[in-house]
């Protein structure tokens, strides 16, 4: 136990340098102006800035690159709450009822929700990394094939929950959403499907083209076709009330924004999870429980607490397995990992015992990254919604050019602007035609997962379905899964029973 | 309920039975029959031994019997305050497509103009371009203040992307 | 401070501006590289090949005074990236990051457009990567004999975990079975990263590869052996597949930086002396040797041997294989 008081305390030494306070302070501006621009994400712009970080000690450097990572956690939700526009891809369920908060002039509200329940994560998560950081290890290996599929599936079916109206509109969402992710190369075959020839979709269909086109510009376009038929201009969102939440709304916030945050380290945990699955999930479990759950959708403060929180705890403690054994959990980390190396710095299981200054470093200033993202954003909340008093006419041309090059930031292809468009287009037809974005997103993202895990599960298991069943882990989904179903389906039961009585 | 659902109300104050259930049970039917045909040319396999088209395959089916379902319960799927939508006659009609059309083609056309002289002729020139086509989406647009903002979102673009956030985009024409 | 009459300031223009005039100035206008420089990536940004372009990249910039830039074009294995870097400008200021995968494997597995042949030439050999045997504990197994042993007499199932179908891990795999006459199934993932993870949780068993080399100094893996004839420089303990007994070709993987060869000759000439002069730097040699590669400093020739070698043998692994 006294290592780790030691390892805090040598971390808190490091992370209070000045210099590294410094460039955590510029990580986080820089990650919130990039999670604030839709499209743009820290991928890119690590990616760029990493040269940058060789003349730097290595805690510096990696303490300004991962300012920039979680930075863009709290960025992303910005636009999401106050336009319908996904900063982040992480941010698309908090744009489900931080949005309709706005519209009910709660925006500022939601702002701040979002800004406390993010630092209140990142808090817990940080002490939850501290303290557990070997044990971490051991649990991420439990996770094999079958595990994931079974939290896939979990979570898919946990969408088909966040449809409001027609249960079968939203699962031909889910469906189209799922042929969506079948597009690319399929890992156990190696066989490409529903590429059509194009070069730039044999990697899949690229995620945020699809994601600001199906939510921000559908939603924009239904707005503008409003305006023309009636001859007015988009009337403003409606006034904002007070900025700060009201105590009604913490008291509803604040236990979802636990629950979320224990989500989302776990989720976090898990390589390809992090951010953005916890969100989703924890979206999903946060309805499921809540006594209001009919009522999501339509701006629930626990609606935003609950996905915020996760994908803020998701993001640090997807840190975990690059810290503990090495392995990089998604494109960031193999980034990290990289600036790593460039300094002469191997990453694997010893580094906790070789770099003890660097580890605890690090996550000493996740910590005071998360402080100085909270200290950054609750004041900007006045300064953003002051954006919504801009008038619509010249606020979506805004929305257009900033959300254009975003996505062309991101792989510099004009493939994905069109993309966006052709999603643009879909998401306004589909929203037409009384059907939601949400669980078409969700199944875009687990689809392929969950079909991929499948897979391989069985091939491990060489045909035998049992491999389902007899590992504990995979059970207890299976169980939760069928424990789901079941209590979903149950009053439909009843009320089908009751009326062929009547009969 | 979010916006964007309801159809306008200029209209006669009668109400008719939604019918969107119709394009989207077309579209879902087409849909999964075209990726079920591609899908069937992909090797499908077993359950315990998948191929690349076992799932493609089933979803497609799942898309296209969903897609029938639609059709039949007639709008019936949806929750009764949904299901009603303003009367409009023909002529309004006429008029409402139109107006559809002006902001689908302008909002969409620009960000395709946009796309496609990005890189010929760099971010300030696509930039006022894609504010001039895409601002006849909105009732009203106005000449002068268009076009500050224009110029204005491209210098903002050029400062904030290319030379703070290193984003590869050439400034000028020419330069890439 | 001296006073700063006009006609000092004037007498200082022109001298600077005849100094300007002067022979040094022209050498070094004949300087290469005269703009920025690009390098394709054909993989993920933190990859193996995206850590390798970046050591070399810090030289670069140091000794160019230029910038580099990475672009990243993933996909098929890296064809993706090889297709797309044969549409830019021959001019010389764009080079490949390059594995022998898509010289060797690639072109035969996939449609590509471009000649592995004579498209691109290589300009330096950056590395060679180990691929190291290791092996999850659960098989028992501390070296190659002793893992064969257990496959064939006390029935264990054996399965082994790769980037990819048609990668060289997966080829790896294939390649060891039938030369050892076990069986071993092959599960594929979406990157080395994700086939070591299985590998530690003993999802597989199996794993080819340099990324494995922490996890066996870890005590987490088992190192069995090493794959050719080569000793690994990080593990001078593993034994090689040479040294068990199986003789000739094994497959193998190693990193160059390759460039059109579309490009004029004085410019590939300048490029090869640019990054042997970097990688002769020690500080280079031991950051390529962290990554877990050895630097080997052969000529040209011998990697266009190399590169011909491997495709034969690529190439009819592969047709046995279908």
């Amino acid at each position: 136990m006294f290592e780790i008081f030691d390892g805090i305390s040598l971390g808190l030494g490091v992370a209070t340098l000045p210099i590294n306070l410094a460039f955590a302070l510029v990580g986080c501006l820089l990650g919130t102006l990039i999670g604030v621009l839709p499209g743009l994400g820290p991928t890119a712009t690590i990616a760029i800035l990493l040269p940058i970080t060789y003349g730097l000690p290595p805690e510096t450097g990696l303490i300004a690159l991962a300012g920039i990572y979680y930075g863009a956690q709290y960025g992303g939700s910005t636009t999401s709450i106050l336009l319908r526009l996904p900063g982040e891809s992480s941010s698309v369920v908090t744009a489900l009822d931080g949005y309709e908060m706005t519209r009910k002039g709660r925006g500022g509200s939601a702002l701040a929700i979002a800004a406390l329940g993010s630092f209140f994560a990142g808090t817990v998560a940080t002490i939850f990394i501290a303290v557990s950081a070997p044990i971490l290890a051991i649990v991420v290996l439990k996770f094999g094939a079958p595990e994931y599929f079974m939290l896939m599936a979990v979570g898919l079916f946990a969408s088909i929950l966040l449809a409001r109206g027609s249960v079968l509109r939203a699962l031909i969402m889910i469906m189209v959403g799922l042929l969506i992710g079948m597009v690319g190369m399929d890992v156990n075959s190696g066989q490409y499907r529903y590429t059509a020839g194009f070069y730039e979709l044999m990697e899949g269909a690229p995620f945020v083209p699809l994601v600001i086109g199906f939510f921000g510009i559908a939603d924009i376009l239904l707005s503008l076709e409003r305006a023309v038929k009636s001859g007015e201009a988009v009337p403003q969102v409606g006034k904002i009330s007070r900025l700060w939440p009201s105590r009604e709304e913490m008291r509803y916030a604040a236990p979802a924004s636990a629950r979320g945050t224990v989500l989302g380290m776990l989720l976090g945990l898990l390589p390809g999870g992090g951010a953005l699955l916890s969100s989703f999930v924890a979206y999903a479990a946060e309805r499921k429980i809540s006594k209001r759950g009919h009522l999501f959708g339509t701006g629930l403060p626990e609606a935003v607490a609950a996905p915020e929180s996760a994908n803020n705890a998701g993001a640090q403690t997807s840190f975990m397995p690059l810290l503990t054994l090495g392995l990089p959990s998604n494109a960031i980390m193999a980034l990290m990992t990289g600036a790593m190396l460039m300094q002469g710095i191997v990453p694997g299981p010893q580094i906790m015992t070789n770099q003890p200054a660097l580890f605890w470093g690090l996550i000493a200033s996740m910590w005071i990254g998360n402080l100085m993202l909270l200290v950054i954003n609750l004041p900007m909340v006045g300064v953003w919604v002051q954006v919504l008093k801009v008038k619509y006419q010249y606020l979506f041309p805004t929305i257009f050019v900033v959300s254009a090059i975003g996505v062309y930031g991101v792989n510099f292809t004009t493939f994905d602007l069109y993309l966006m468009v052709l999603a643009g287009f879909l998401g306004y037809l589909f929203a037409k035609w009384r059907c939601e974005p949400a669980p078409l997103i969700l199944a875009v993202v687990l689809g392929p997962m969950m079909e991929e895990y499948f897979r391989r599960a069985l091939l491990v298991g060489r045909g035998d379905f049992s491999i389902f069943i007899n590992r504990p882990i995979s059970l207890t989904l299976l169980i939760i899964l069928v424990v789901m179903v079941v209590a979903t389906a149950a009053p439909s039961i009843n009320k089908f029973r009751n009326e062929a009585f009547v009969e | 309920m979010a916006d964007g659902y309801t159809d306008l109300d200029i209209s006669s104050g009668e109400t008719v039975r939604d019918s969107t259930h119709i394009p989207l049970g077309v579209f879902s039917i087409l849909l999964g029959s075209i990726t079920g045909y591609i899908a069937w040319s992909y090797d499908i396999g077993r359950v315990t031994d998948m191929g690349a088209g076992y799932f493609p395959f089933v979803i497609s089916i799942m898309l296209v019997l969903l897609g029938i379902a639609v059709l039949m319960r007639g709008g019936d799927d949806l929750p009764a305050a949904e299901s009603r939508v303003s009367a409009v006659s023909a002529g309004e009609r006429k008029l409402q497509l139109l107006r559809t059309l002006r902001v689908l083609g302008s909002a969409l056309g620009g960000l395709v103009v946009f796309a496609l002289i990005l890189k010929p002729a760099g971010m300030v020139v696509s930039v006022i371009a894609l504010v001039g086509i895409v601002s006849f989406a909105h009732p009203g647009p106005k000449f002068w203040p268009t076009l500050v903002l224009a110029f204005g979102l491209a210098a903002f673009s050029a400062v904030v992307f290319v030379i703070l956030l290193k984003v590869q985009i050439g400034i000028w024409p020419g330069v890439f | 401070m001296t006073r700063l009459t006009r006609r000092s300031v004037l007498q200082a223009g022109g001298a600077a501006v005849a100094a300007s005039f002067l022979p040094g100035r022209s050498l070094a206008e004949d300087a290469f590289p005269t703009g920025d420089i690009t390098v394709i990536v054909p993989y993920n940004a933190g990859g193996m090949s995206d850590n390798l372009s970046r050591i070399i990249g810090e030289r670069l910039v140091a000794m160019t005074g230029k910038n580099v830039l990475n672009e990243y074009k993933p996909g098929a294995g890296g064809a993706l990236g090889a297709n797309y870097y044969l549409g830019t400008k021959p001019d010389g200021h764009t080079i490949l990051q390059s594995t022998n995968s898509f010289y060797s494997i690639i072109p035969i597995v996939t449609k590509v457009d471009y000649d592995p042949k004579t498209d691109f030439v290589p300009l330096c050999l950056l590395g060679i990567a180990p691929m190291v045997i290791a092996a999850n504990p659960s098989t028992g197994a501390k070296s190659l004999a002793e893992l064969i042993k257990a496959v064939k007499e006390d029935g264990k199932q054996i399965s082994y975990g790769s980037s990819g179908k048609g990668t060289v891990g997966h080829l790896c795999g294939e390649w060891l079975a039938a030369k050892t006459g076990i069986e071993m199934l092959h599960v594929p993932y979406k990157g080395a990263t994700e086939a070591l993870q299985a590998c530690l949780a003993d999802e597989v068993q199996i794993f080819f590869g340099p990324e494995s080399v922490e996890s066996i100094r870890a005590g987490s893996l088992n190192g069995i052996g090493i794959l050719g004839d080569a000793k690994s420089v990080a593990m001078p303990e593993l034994q090689t597949t040479a040294e068990f007994g199986i003789e000739g070709w094994a497959p193998r993987s190693w990193h160059t930086v390759s460039i059109l060869a579309t490009v004029p000759e004085e410019i590939r000439q300048k490029w090869s002396e640019m990054l042997d002069t970097i990688l002769a730097e020690p500080e280079v040699i031991e950051k390529i040797k962290l990554l877990g590669l050895y630097p080997d400093r052969l000529s040209l020739e011998e990697v266009r041997k190399m590169t011909e070698e491997d495709y034969t043998e690529f190439s009819e692994m592969l047709r046995q294989f279908g």
